[in-house]
């Protein structure tokens, strides 16, 4: 049988995986690559496995919200990604839907 | 190991679309060593510290599954059940053939039972094997084919409206499951018939009496090919029945075509009368049956030939009366999948 902290880690595993993309987006106008995201996110308290973190840079460049180019400069070739003007956009759009929802919860919450 | 690092960044990209994979790999490579160099000051050995950067990144093909964005397979969930269902009837009614042949065959002939049993479990395992060939590449095919519907449904299914819910189909479309399930059974049964007709399963004769073929083994062998197609187009028509369970448009249309193929090869065997054993009238009077003198001889010989010449017409005729059955039932599916 499923523990309650089981229950609860599997259903805030399913709240964070929301947050993840939006966390990514609000990075990249500057640019970055992975593993630097990966440690910046990290020290600002979101968590993210690389193993997520590159496949989804990858998916949200192929959907036009990110740009990337290859930096063959240091000793260690990197892909930076940025956001693109679509991916600001969305981003700018995402934090409006964001407060919204936090709003509507924190009543959901307060009142009970 | 440094190897380690080569097999998993392999294990990952082989899998993934080729024009990924070196952007990918060099991405990928890339972060290991980042990850390696996070490790530097801990004092691991670099073997444990591989092994863990490793381990961080999860299985191979976990990670692949998460750069392609979705799962692969040949048959989804969505029809898997039905899938196990058909593949459940199609293998009964091979085994249920098979059996009845063998003890046909052991009723005819009971010289030889041991090479017989040993010849109906060859034939058995192979039936089934073709038979869960069969069924599996329909259903993969379905889910190819299936999938791009699919997703253009979602699209659609955010603006439907109750009003363009199809009707109920007609009782004239559905297909009972005893129906093709009937017909499968048939028709292993009449392939086994139509090959020991013309000498072509190893069926041990011995001493029993003098068998007389209705097919000119020869070229009953060349035409072998022809033969089974048609046998498996006439058994893959019966599959997608149990497999859609109504009659659709896709259906009906794949059903004629097939039809039509079978004609083609039905046609091609028939071409000309090379495939009747030439010898057949003969060797009734030499066993004695017929009497090369009488009327029974000219009877036999008239109806021999009428045979040869009505064998082609029937095919033609009952493709024809199937291509019109099926326009019919196409007509009626058309009428029934608009909405009112």
């Amino acid at each position: 049988m499923e523990t309650i902290s089981d229950i609860v880690s599997g259903m805030a595993q399913e709240l964070r995986r929301g947050t993840i993309t939006i966390g990514v987006l609000s990075q990249l106008s500057k640019p970055q690559y992975g593993y630097s995201l990966v440690t910046t996110l990290a020290e600002k308290g979101m968590e993210v496995d690389a193993g997520t973190l590159y496949p989804l840079l990858r998916r949200l460049e192929k959907q036009g919200l990110l740009e990337s180019r290859w930096d063959t400069n240091e000793a260690r070739p990197r892909k930076y990604y940025l956001l693109s003007d679509t991916g600001r956009e969305v981003y700018a759009r995402l934090c409006r839907e964001w407060r919204s929802i936090a709003e509507g919860m924190t009543k959901l919450l307060e009142e009970g | 190991m440094r190897e380690w690092i080569d097999r998993y960044v392999y294990a990952v990209v082989h899998r993934l679309p080729q024009n990924q994979r070196s952007d990918i790999e060099k991405e990928l490579r890339g972060l290991i060593e980042d990850m390696l160099d996070e490790r530097a000051g801990t004092g691991e050995k670099e073997d444990d510290r591989i092994a863990a950067v490793l381990k961080e990144l999860g299985h191979p093909d976990e990670l692949a599954a998460k750069y392609r964005g979705h799962d692969r397979f040949l048959i989804g969930p969505g029809m898997f059940d039905t899938y196990v269902t058909v593949l459940k009837v199609v293998g009964a009614s091979i085994v249920l053939g098979m059996t009845v042949a063998f003890v046909i065959g052991l009723a005819v002939d009971p010289s030889a039972p041991a090479r017989q049993l040993l010849d109906y479990a060859a034939n058995l395992l192979a039936g089934l094997i073709s038979g869960f060939a069969w069924v599996t590449i329909i259903f993969a095919l379905m889910e190819r084919f299936g999938s791009a519907g699919k997703a253009g449904q979602k699209a659609g299914r955010r603006d439907w409206s109750p009003a363009d819910l199809p009707p109920v189909p007609d009782a004239k479309l559905s297909i009972r499951t005893v129906e093709p399930v009937v017909c499968l059974f048939c028709l292993v049964l009449g392939l086994l018939l139509f090959l020991s007709a013309a000498g072509l399963l190893t069926v041990s004769r011995g001493n029993a009496p003098a068998v007389i073929l209705l097919f000119d083994p020869e070229t009953a062998a060349n035409r072998l090919l022809l033969i089974l197609a048609a046998f498996a187009l006439a058994k893959l028509r019966e599959i997608g029945k149990l497999a859609e369970r109504r009659w659709t448009r896709r259906l009906l249309a794949g059903h004629a075509v097939a039809g039509l193929l079978m004609l083609v090869a039905g046609l091609l065997l028939f071409a000309d009368a090379s495939i009747w054993n030439d010898g057949f009238v003969g060797e009734w009077v030499d066993a004695g049956v017929v009497d090369a003198a009488g009327e029974g001889y000219e009877l036999l010989n008239g109806i021999w030939r009428f045979v040869q010449r009505i064998v082609p017409v029937a095919i033609v005729a009952v493709f024809a009366i199937d291509l019109a059955v099926t326009l019919w039932k196409f007509r009626l599916a058309g009428v029934s999948g608009k909405s009112v």
